[in-house]
């Protein structure tokens, strides 16, 4: 398979709000994307889209099929995690695992067991009687156990504690990603993603503000720290952004002259945070 | 696990405790009455617990105290009236006859020469005995009179001896002082006598008192006694011709077939009105709280697609609730014919196994069965509808499943005068149709309270059914975000 998802000029709108402007962009299998935004840019209604929960203008095909109108083939190849609470109080660890596997053809129990076992979590409590990080732990416990192609996460941590949160990306890097699957994950909390991504995807308004594959950053985005002296130097060599630093500023140069650059101070890659404060405060300047 | 068997039971899952505890609890009260009811006729000598109206000939599950009456009262009593019995030496005895809280009673007033009055009161019923107390009295009076002369002849020998003492004063006035000792002597002795006689009487009379009372309390407790135990023999009496009355029996009647039947409809309509009203809530709730709970995009994201569970879920709603109550239902029969069938067997010659014969179990769970699945094509427009509300509602699925019916009918009578919507409604409501009979035809009778299958009523309640599913399965796609 080539692409897994294959989207050109997908647009939505929510009465005279554009959620999203005509999109375009392909996502190859064995990539971790992270998709990163502000509130109200767009994330959720892309993924709703990928995961055929929203209809879309224009053209998608998530692993070559229309989200929507195949949305349960789709579904036996796509996993989601919308949020840390939605499995439901009521529904007890057995059933969940009994009905999982029940209802999908690729859930493998085994894994879904092995998972748990390392966890605290009782077969015969319900839900409601488990900690958030509990609830988080069996959702992805069954959603790893499941042979899928693309596993997408919408704030899959929200709400839980750094312990929590690091295991949570640990167990997805250990026991679910390989080179065959992907996975695509929205977060507040970029700083704790930007080792496992190997895709950044910005999106403001609507609209894709940088697409790019994690090793083409260095290439392309230099961060150099500059003396108070030299800051009006800097401030020429039209900078992307620009934050101040003790004694002196900082800059987020985009394709930019690297001889000129070092001249100034010490360069180096800024980090998936600052770039996100960088591309998306613009003004324009860009 | 095969997948449907899955998501029928993840709903079970959830509604269990309206679907499978809700009828074990009413099957387990239900069973509670039938087993105490046993009991305290057991407890009871099989007597007057499970109550068999002789009226009629029905038994009837009521627990029914011991309700047989007592024995008339003789007849009227008399008017008072009163007899002196004596009045000999100043004590008089009356006897009044008179009533007192409805019971003839007798009361006797001894009154004594001294002033003291005596009032006793004895049920008429005794006054045999009181009147052997009565001749005991009157020895005593009679002692008492024996006494009273002997102080009188006392008294005469005093006066004689005043006379002496006259003749004394007048002949020997010397013996004056002799004559005073004597006399003195002679009173002195007199009074001592006659003070010890007096003494000795109101002893015994007292004693003899006493004793008159106990045997009086003696007599009134015989009588209470012997009143209890003729009070008795009359019930037992009355049970014994009763029974020997219902002992001949010994085929049930049509009466008696039709009450069990009576009962065994009861129980099922108890239990369908349970599951209608569940199923209903059931429908109601299930494409509202998933949403309201958001858990909804955790069954969405399983590979399965709106009209797979939605149509899970109508089945759920049509078939494994009532199914689920019904057996509740049948078990709770089999319980209650049982029951019956001790019942019955133990005072009359009807046998245990004819009452068990007689009951029609399993035409009666063939016809509940039928019935249930005759039911569905009616009421899955209901369900369906419901099933609109459920997945529509942003706030309340209940009233947007009342109210647009109670516009468009309210609309329609007022403008038209006609209620070709409130009956259509109506129609297809299933609890509104259980008035059907366990007879022998069941598909009729499951015809005539729905109507025909091939009515035009039937075929446009299967289309707006279809119709009503697919607005559901719209509404769980693209607006399913409260």
């Amino acid at each position: 398979m080539s692409l897994l998802i294959e989207a050109s000029n997908v647009h939505k709108r929510y009465g005279d709000v554009t959620a999203l402007a005509d999109i375009n962009f392909n996502v190859a299998p064995g990539r971790i994307v992270g998709l990163i935004g502000p509130n109200g840019a767009g994330k959720t209604t892309l993924l709703k889209a990928v995961l055929g929960l929203a209809n879309v203008e224009g053209n998608l095909r998530v692993l070559d099929l229309d989200p929507v109108e195949q949305r349960t083939e789709l579904l036996e190849q796509v996993c989601f995690i919308a949020d840390t609470a939605i499995l439901p109080r009521w529904l007890k660890v057995k059933d969940a695992i009994d009905y999982v596997e029940g209802v999908h053809p690729r859930f493998n129990r085994d894994k879904a067991e092995q998972f748990l076992a390392k966890t605290k979590i009782g077969r015969n409590k319900k839900v409601s009687q488990l900690s958030k990080g509990m609830i988080t732990q069996l959702h992805l416990a069954l959603v790893m156990a499941i042979d899928a192609k693309l596993l997408v996460l919408d704030e899959p941590t929200l709400g839980l504690d750094i312990i929590y949160r690091k295991a949570f990306y640990e167990e997805l890097l250990n026991n679910f990603f390989d080179n065959d699957r992907t996975i695509i994950i929205t977060t507040h909390q970029v700083e704790e993603i930007e080792h496992i991504l190997t895709d950044l995807i910005f999106i403001k308004d609507g609209q894709f503000v940088l697409e790019t594959d994690m090793e083409t950053i260095g290439e392309r985005f230099v961060q150099v720290d500059v003396n108070s002296s030299q800051i009006d130097e800097a401030r020429a060599l039209n900078p992307l952004y620009e934050s101040s630093r003790l004694g002196g500023a900082s800059f987020i140069f985009e394709n930019a002259d690297m001889s000129q650059l070092e001249a100034l101070g010490h360069c180096g890659i800024p980090s998936v945070a600052d770039l996100f404060i960088a591309k998306l405060s613009t003004k324009g300047a860009a | 696990m095969n997948a449907i068997m899955a998501q029928f039971k993840r709903e079970m899952a959830e509604h269990k405790g309206a679907v499978v505890y809700g009828p074990i609890i009413i099957a387990s009260l239900m069973a509670l009455v039938l087993v105490t009811a046993i009991v305290a006729f057991e407890v009871k000598g099989k007597q007057a617990v499970l109550a068999w109206n002789s009226a009629d000939d029905d038994f009837e599950l009521i627990l029914n105290g011991d309700k047989v009456k007592a024995p008339n009262a003789p007849e009227a009593p008399h008017p008072s009236r009163e007899i002196h019995l004596n009045s000999k030496g100043g004590t008089t005895i009356t006897e009044v006859e008179t009533e007192q809280n409805g019971q003839k009673i007798k009361k006797i007033e001894i009154k004594q020469a001294d002033g003291t009055r005596k009032i006793i009161i004895i049920p008429e019923d005794k006054a045999d005995r009181v009147n052997e107390l009565q001749l005991d009295n009157l020895k005593v009076i009679i002692e008492k009179e024996a006494y009273e002369k002997k102080k009188a002849a006392l008294d005469d020998a005093r006066h004689a001896a005043k006379m002496a003492k006259e003749i004394a004063d007048t002949e020997m006035e010397r013996h004056q002082a002799e004559v005073d000792r004597i006399e003195a002597h002679i009173e002195h002795q007199v009074a001592r006598e006659l003070e010890r006689s007096l003494e000795n009487a109101n002893t015994e009379l007292e004693r003899a008192e006493i004793k008159a009372q106990a045997l009086i309390a003696k007599a009134e407790a015989e009588a209470v006694r012997a009143e209890r135990r003729e009070f008795r023999e009359v019930r037992n009496e009355r049970k014994v011709v009763e029974k020997e009355r219902r002992g001949a029996r010994e085929i049930l009647t049509e009466d008696d077939i039709g009450v069990i039947e009576n009962a065994s409809l009861l129980i099922i309509a108890i239990f369908a009105g349970y599951s209608f009203f569940v199923g209903a809530v059931y429908a109601l709730g299930t494409l509202y709280n998933d949403r309201k709970d958001r858990s909804i995009l955790f069954w969405k994201s399983m590979p399965l697609s709106e009209e797979r569970s939605i149509a899970v879920k109508l089945a759920f709603a049509l078939l494994v609730v009532p199914f689920a109550a019904l057996l509740a239902a049948f078990v709770i029969q089999g319980i209650y014919l049982v029951a019956a069938g001790y019942y019955i067997s133990s005072f009359t010659n009807i046998g245990f196994f004819q009452v068990l014969g007689a009951s029609n179990y399993f035409g009666n769970i063939a016809t509940a069965v039928g019935y249930v699945l005759m039911m569905a094509p009616w009421s899955a427009a209901m369900i369906c509808w419901l099933f609109v509300a459920s997945s529509f509602a942003k706030r309340s699925p209940f009233l947007l499943a009342i109210v647009p019916f109670l516009i468009i009918a309210g609309i329609e009578d007022m403008l038209i005068g006609t209620n070709f919507v409130r009956d259509f409604v109506l129609n297809h409501i299933p609890v509104w149709h259980f008035r059907g009979d366990f007879g022998e035809d069941a598909v009729m009778d499951i015809q005539h309270s729905f109507g025909d299958y091939f009515s035009l009523d039937f075929v446009i309640g299967l289309i707006i059914t279809a119709a009503f599913f697919y607005a559901a399965v719209w509404a769980r796609k693209h607006r399913f975000e409260i």
